[in-house]
């Protein structure tokens, strides 16, 4: 019993080592609901399996095939970075702040340098990248210098600026999305991206997360994790993407699908509010884990269970395994 | 940088008569801010902002400049006390006043030492290629940093010399400004009433002015008070600016919590006598005068004690 997608799909799969997912699910906590998530970040947590959290932004063991990945869409579909005119400075700040943070971790491969005469050079000997660029340049390589970050590191990027008080989206480098657009996010508030997930927009979740972001302070550094059910290994779940896919394959999976080879899709965030421009910098890493790995940690596999069984049918809905929930929790128990 | 720290003064500047600038330093990096930001400055358990004038990009040192009033305060303690060489204690840099990146020009307006954020905004300005102008207010022979003034803002700076000057050059640049302008201004209250004034007069937005008062900030450490720990039967007094929870925590009372901050609700507590003065994003408006928990993180007492249900 295997899924065979009507077209192929050449998106490769991709799989996070264990032992550096960001388990979701808090320690033995057997039930799962929104609540605003949020903790202070750079500090390692240890899971069953192994530790997470120690960077903001984190060059890990998938870098070459993530970023081999994200090139490749990257250079396929340009939209996928997009930014209003004003995001200019914002975006130089993450640019200088995520190669800074990411450049200590690999000083084998990266090389980063302020010379005396202003300018800022940025070397990635992995991935042939070398330029110059002095801070304000409307263009890094060729790049908007958000898209020039995105080809740096394997988080999707966005920023957000304040405005009378909301928050708005006023930049996009994202290419590994859940289902949802990102390019379309572009411009948007952060209530209306909010907008589609069941139960947060009326509880008042939403405005009290976005008075928190408001309230940051500069430099602050929080983060939280998300998760989801998908059927495939493939980084990028987007809308955009999604021409890119056989319509019926996540429905019919749904019945056919080998349990064991749904994906747990979890979304490290982090949020920066960053100190000279004040722009929140939202960051995104997306890991994938096969269930059949994870029932292979023995505390992993009871919790998910519990978590999957419990969890309200609208909630199920929205993480993709409504349909097939009886049939998911046979196998666990097999 | 939260807490306080301590900077070196590196140099110190005879600005005007009655103006000094402060250049402070550390072995450590200095975070970037936001133009318009100010610093905590403390002396002898007194504290006071003072704009830094930077634009906040890649701070070398942070720069301040403060005016002596002749009325004792911390201002004229900083000119008489801090020399070359010596320590500040200071903390932020914070931000009040910041920019609107996405205004379509900016107005700064700037009376006497109120110049002091808008160096900072036109400096930051002119790095972003952003469309502004600047109106500077000031007593002749008695204007800080004016070279440095005209030397950014070149053709985009009116100057006046006097309030009467001052009261006409912003009626017309409030008059002449583009749809989609954004005015800030700082300087002494009268000169934030007329800009405001005028602002309405034309038919401004309020949203689009921007004031920035010589107030200290809403620092807002609390007032002091008591707990006693029920299991324990243990009173802990509760210092102002000490959050509830730091002090539980010292004495070894374990609270589980997140984010510090008020607004993810981990940190919830029971109350079982006192009112808690709530100052958390948690408690939905329905609750807010409930008297039975609390989050410690954030939340204070509105009654002398509280006991708490730990
Ligand atoms: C502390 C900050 C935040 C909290 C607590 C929060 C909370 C949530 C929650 C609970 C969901 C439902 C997810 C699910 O069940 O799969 C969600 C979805 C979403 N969030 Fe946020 N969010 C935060 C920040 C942001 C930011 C900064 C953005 C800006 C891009 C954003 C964009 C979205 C989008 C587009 C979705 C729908 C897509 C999806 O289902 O993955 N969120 N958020």
């Amino acid at each position: 019993m295997t899924t065979a997608p009507r077209t192929p799909d050449t998106a490769p799969s991709y799989a996070t080592p264990l032992a550096e997912l960001a388990w979701p699910f808090e320690p033995g906590a057997d039930t799962y609901r929104y609540w605003i998530n949020v903790e202070r970040g750079r500090r390692p947590v240890a899971t069953a399996a192994g530790s997470w959290g120690r960077h903001v932004l984190e060059v890990d063991g998938g870098y070459p095939a993530v970023m081999a990945e994200r090139t490749a869409i990257l250079d396929r579909e340009p939209r996928r970075c997009s930014a209003l005119p004003h995001a200019l400075p914002a975006a130089w700040e993450a640019l200088e702040f995520g190669l800074a943070e990411i450049a200590p971790q690999r000083p084998d491969l990266f090389r980063l340098q302020r010379g005396d005469d202003g300018v800022l050079r940025w070397r990635n000997d992995l991935l042939g990248t070398r330029w110059s660029a002095r801070t304000g340049d409307p263009l890094v390589d060729g790049a908007h210098p958000l898209a020039a970050l995105a080809g740096q590191v394997q988080e999707d990027l966005f920023l957000l600026g304040p405005r009378e008080d909301r928050l708005y989206v006023d930049a996009v480098a994202a290419t590994f999305t859940g289902s949802w657009s990102s390019s379309f996010s572009l411009g948007m508030s952060f209530a209306d991206l909010h907008s589609p997930v069941p139960r947060i927009r009326d509880s008042g979740m939403v405005d009290r997360t976005e008075r928190f972001l408001l309230s940051l302070d500069p430099g602050d550094v929080y983060r939280r994790t998300n998760w989801s059910i998908y059927d495939s290994g493939r980084l990028d779940a987007s809308l955009e993407a999604s021409h890119r896919r056989d319509p019926g394959h996540a429905v019919r999976s749904a019945t056919e699908h080998r349990y064991g080879s749904l994906r747990l899709r979890v979304e490290l965030q982090h949020l920066v509010r960053l100190p000279a421009t004040g722009a929140l910098l939202f960051l995104i890493k997306t890991q994938l884990a096969a269930f059949a790995d994870i029932v292979t940690v023995p505390q992993w596999a009871g919790q998910l269970r519990s978590v999957l069984a419990e969890l309200p049918e609208d909630m199920a809905a929205y993480k993709g395994f409504a349909r097939y929930r009886p049939g998911l929790l046979d196998w666990f128990d097999l | 940088m939260t807490g306080d720290d301590r900077l070196t003064v590196a140099a110190v500047e005879q600005t005007t008569v009655d103006v000094r600038s402060y250049v402070l330093t550390s072995h450590r990096p200095l975070r970037p801010y936001e133009p318009g930001s100010h610093l905590v400055v403390g002396l002898d358990g007194v504290r006071t902002c003072y704009s830094l004038t930077d634009d906040g990009t890649a701070p070398d040192a942070y720069r301040i400049s403060v005016r002596r009033t002749g009325r004792g305060g911390l201002s004229d303690a900083l000119h008489d006390t801090v020399r070359v060489g010596g320590q500040l204690s200071v903390s932020g840099p914070r931000s009040a006043f910041p920019p609107v990146p996405h205004a379509r020009h900016h107005l700064f307006v700037a009376a006497g030492i109120g110049i002091t954020p808008i160096l900072s905004h036109l400096g930051a300005a002119r790095r972003w290629g952003r469309s502004c102008s600047v109106v500077y207010g000031y007593r002749s022979g008695a204007a800080a940093h004016l070279e440095l003034v005209r030397r950014l803002a070149g053709a985009d700076l009116v100057e006046a010399p006097g309030r009467t000057a001052l009261a006409s050059a912003v009626a017309e640049a409030v008059e002449r400004q583009p749809v989609g302008t954004h005015l800030y201004a700082c300087g002494p209250r009268a000169v934030l009433d007329l800009v405001t004034d005028r602002c309405a007069a034309a038919g401004w937005p309020p949203e689009r002015v921007h004031v920035e008062h010589f107030t200290a900030p809403d620092l807002d450490a609390g007032a002091p008070f008591e707990v006693l720990v029920r299991s324990s039967g243990r009173r802990l007094p509760v210092p102002a600016g000490v959050s509830l929870l730091e002090v539980l925590e010292r004495d070894g009372v374990a609270v589980d919590h997140l984010c510090r901050t008020g607004v993810c609700g981990r940190c919830r507590i029971g109350v079982l006598a006192g009112t808690p003065e709530h100052r958390d994003l948690v408690l939905p408006a329905a609750l807010r005068d409930a008297a039975d928990r609390m989050y410690p993180c954030v939340s204070r007492a509105g009654t002398a004690e509280l006991e708490l249900d730990l």
